[in-house]
């Protein structure tokens, strides 16, 4: 037994030990900090995985090895914030003016992107010439901008002003993980066996219809206690994630007859006066197979799926009471990760119907394309409050990232995709490898993602999927709102176009002044922010004033 | 700004020419004097808060800048300040009235012509878009008068290209008077020397024909090739070119033409959505065979 002073004198020394590493820790920290040879990169994110932790630290570590055979001692850290407290936290370093070297922003479109434009540093002239960090790689050469696999024409880019202010780490596409032990186990049963048999060793469906008799299978396979097995697990958002590619497949031929400027897009705003004129209809066939498509896979998903969220899909997939989920990149990484020990997990990519299908591909042109829909994510970007010398170590560090040697170690540590196109992609997620080729995506049920026309459709589905509703009643339930909302969804259109042109007006004006009277590269980095903004401000005020007019006459010309 | 590239159909005569240089080399020049006498790199400074949206720290530049004492100054901090106004936040009909009645006072009395140029512009901006009930007929007149002001300028050429965008979008009129409409600001555009108004202005015109029912292929094609010619800066709006320009060729039966667009897109953007639809249509020309779908 110890004595109650030997326990006080062990707690007291213990205390003291405590107090005195503490001590020689935060002396160390100031030590460092005040150290003027070190260069110090923050990097303040949301990615909170032990996947992405460790990418993060094997790519930080590369980059540090890098900068140290360049004579240059810099320390990366990482700063991780709950994404709930994110745009707060963020808020008040820049306010406090104590934001670190480089930021993470994945929403630099929303209005808020003014007070970030003030804190960042664009990125628009850098990203035109090679990424410096890709010498003796094959994208030596290559503009830092296309070495992404969007081209960064969507990505860091901020419409309002006109710029790019970030580059994305990852990219993300949709695909279907399995069971496979579940899997197996419906193939094995009496309603599985024939599809077995057509699918040979891979037990992967190729098809459409493969696809669909494999949800019949699993739908009448028997789980422990008499439940049974829902075939794919299903919340609203996986639903309208899956609904937006099947019925974007089906409408593939309304991007060449309802385009009405003739350049193989359909935008919402162009249709809805399409609707008023008469000229485009929810009655087409195209959306008729879509919706019959939806339909058909509705059937699989978890009953009442409207009103599941997507952590309950995700936990009826990972209890092993459902063979498939939709999941992007990220979410499969911690899907697998949860159901490591329990079972193994497949992917693949939904098989749509091919183009003639007697079915479902009448009007259809092909398989999709996975480019095109915002698919990176992760868009890091620098604070322009700080010393020249840090941030330009601060953007090494972000060319580095997302050079194909960064990027590549980046995304095999996380298990994401890599950015970078021709990269090599991870094993595990071979599978969500994006599709280059292909065919671009028609325009969906409600016409555009506009959120009240998504509603009006949403609020419908259980007509669709009931065994007594269908197309039809879905279709009398739905274009009557859908019609009516029309207007409204383009005056709403229209007075953002207007708003946004009374803001570019200001900035063209700055970008003027700053071309005629500045000098040097302030004033060609003008001259090409006029020449952006007036690459859009004309044929924006155009299309908002042509809006109008076409949309007043054509509800007269209904009201007579 | 950016060196004007004409194609020679639209080249102006050399006597022309010159005095539309010399105008252009004046206003720049009247810009850097100010720029430079005294007071130039506070401008410029202030100039980069509105460029980044700090308007409150620009509007409190130029507000210490309009007491300076080059008078120069002052009359470019006044414009600036103006400018401000139309977004410092909280945006309201009185800053907008105040903007309009500083850009008023500019346009009649300024001495420097490019902030003048710049004054009458804004001026009819803030009639037509900013103020809360919208004066379309006086801000036409002012456009106008901008333009013949300073037809060189970058405000007198988008001074003219405004005028356009009114008389083609703002009515919806029968595909004859839309094709006629169209012709005369193809001739008026001419006068445009500047890329980036030219090409946006040309584009807007296209536009005009595709959206009030007056498209007519044949004619689109020089002009989508014009513009293709000029460049866009942003890579999305030189596909869309593209593409516009590709449908316009095939239905006036210039199967070359349309070829040699579908192949642009095809080795510029090869991760393109659309990539499979090009290499259809390419292998479709290549071998005859009737293009589907059909051309829209």
């Amino acid at each position: 037994m110890i004595s109650e002073r030997t326990g006080s004198r062990i707690g007291l020394g213990l205390l003291a030990l405590a107090m005195g590493w503490a001590i020689l820790a935060v002396g160390r920290r100031e030590q460092r900090e005040r150290d003027p040879e070190r260069i110090p990169v923050r990097v303040a994110h949301t990615f909170l995985t032990r996947e992405a932790r460790e990418a993060f630290a094997a790519a930080n570590a590369a980059f540090e090895r890098r900068q140290a055979a360049r004579g240059r001692r810099v320390e990366v850290a990482m700063i991780e914030v709950p994404e709930r407290v994110y745009s707060q936290w963020l808020r008040t370093q820049f306010v406090g003016g104590t934001a670190p070297e480089i930021v993470l922003c994945d929403r630099l479109n929303l209005p808020e992107g003014e007070f970030l434009s003030r804190n960042l540093v664009p990125l628009g002239s850098v990203i035109a010439e090679p990424n410096p960090e890709n010498a003796g790689t094959p994208l030596e050469g290559q503009r830092w901008r296309d070495t992404f696999l969007d081209g960064m024409e969507q990505s860091g880019f901020s419409f309002l002003l006109a710029e790019h202010y970030g580059v994305c780490v990852a990219a993300s596409t949709n695909r279907i993980l399995i069971n496979t032990t579940l899997r197996d186990a419906v193939l094995a049963s009496p309603a599985g066996r024939a599809l077995a048999e057509e699918l040979g060793p891979g037990r992967t469906p190729r098809t459409f219809d493969q696809f669909l008799a494999l949800c019949e299978a699993a739908s009448a396979y028997p789980l422990p206690g008499g439940k049974r097995l829902t075939p794919l697990a299903s919340s609203r958002e996986v639903a309208r994630a899956l609904f937006d590619d099947v019925m974007g497949g089906a409408t593939q031929s309304l991007l060449v007859e309802w385009s009405e400027m003739r350049d193989l897009r359909t935008l919402y705003w162009h249709l809805g006066n399409q609707v008023l004129e008469g000229r485009a209809d929810w009655s087409h066939a195209a959306f008729r197979e879509g919706l019959e498509l939806k339909r058909e896979l509705g059937r699989h998903f978890t009953p009442g799926f409207t009103q599941i969220q997507r952590e309950d899909a995700a936990f009826q997939f990972t209890q092993g009471a459902a063979l498939m989920i939709l999941a992007g990149t990220r979410d499969a990484v911690t899907y697998r990760s949860l159901a490591e020990g329990r079972f193994e997990v497949g992917s693949f990519r939904l098989p749509q119907p091919p183009a003639g299908h007697p079915r479902f591909g009448r009007l259809r042109f092909g398989e999709l394309s996975d480019m095109g829909v915002n698919a990176l994510f992760g868009t890091l970007c620098l604070v322009s409050t700080h010393p020249p010398e840090r941030r330009r170590v601060a953007l090494e560090y972000l060319q580095y990232l997302t050079s194909w040697e960064g990027n590549t170690l980046f995304s095999q540590k996380a298990g994401w995709l890599p950015v970078i196109a021709d990269a090599p992609i991870p094993a595990e997620v071979e599978a969500f490898r994006p599709v280059m080729g292909g065919y671009g995506r028609g325009p969906l049920f409600s016409l555009g993602t506009v959120e009240d026309m998504r509603r009006l459709v949403e609020t419908q589905w259980h007509v669709l999927m009931s065994p007594t509703g269908g197309v039809e009643a879905f279709l009398a339930a739905t274009v009557p709102p859908l019609r009516e909302a029309v207007p409204e969804t383009g005056r709403k259109w229209s007075r953002g176009g207007l708003n946004g042109l009374r803001r570019q007006d200001s900035l063209l004006a700055a970008s003027i002044w700053l071309a005629e009277a500045g000098e040097g590269e302030a004033a060609a980095e003008a001259a090409r922010r006029y020449e952006m903004l007036t690459d859009s401000a004309l044929w924006n005020w155009a299309d908002v004033l042509s809006h109008r007019v076409r949309q007043d006459a054509a509800l007269a010309a209904r009201r007579r | 700004m950016a060196r004007m590239t004409a194609p020679a159909h639209v080249r102006l005569p050399r006597a022309a020419r010159g005095i539309l240089a010399a105008m252009a080399l004046a206003f720049i020049a009247s810009r850097a004097a100010a720029s430079a006498g005294g007071g130039g790199a506070e401008l410029a400074g202030a100039w980069q808060r509105v460029a980044t949206l700090d308007y409150a720290g620009a509007a409190e530049s130029f507000a210490v800048l309009e007491q300076a004492a080059d008078a120069r100054v002052r009359e470019a901090a006044r414009y600036g300040g103006a400018v401000t106004l139309l977004n410092l936040p909280p945006t309201t009909a009185a800053r907008v009235a105040e903007a309009r009645r500083r850009f008023e006072e500019l346009w009649t009395g300024a001495e420097d012509a490019g902030v003048k140029a710049g004054a009458g512009y804004h001026l009819a901006r803030v009639l037509q878009v900013h103020q809360p009930v919208p004066d379309h007929r006086r801000a036409l007149q002012v456009y106008a008068e901008v333009e013949a002001f300073a037809p060189a300028s970058l405000y007198g050429q988008l001074a003219l290209a405004q005028q356009g965008i009114w008389d083609l979008f703002s009515e919806r009129r029968p595909p004859d008077e839309v094709r006629r409409r169209v012709e005369h600001w193809v001739r008026r555009a001419e006068a445009l020397r500047d890329r980036a108004v030219r090409r946006n202005f040309l584009l807007c015109l296209t536009a005009a024909e595709m959206l009030f029912d007056a498209y007519e292929p044949a004619r689109m094609v020089p002009i989508l090739q014009e513009i293709q010619g000029l460049g866009h800066v942003r890579d999305d709006m030189q596909q869309i070119v593209a593409r516009r320009l590709a449908f316009a060729a095939e239905g006036a039966g210039d199967l070359a033409t349309a070829r040699a667009a579908w192949q642009r897109l095809v080795d510029r953007y090869p991760r393109d959505p659309n990539r499979q639809f090009y290499l259809d249509r390419l292998r479709q020309i290549d071998r005859g065979e009737p293009l589907s779908p059909p051309t829209p």
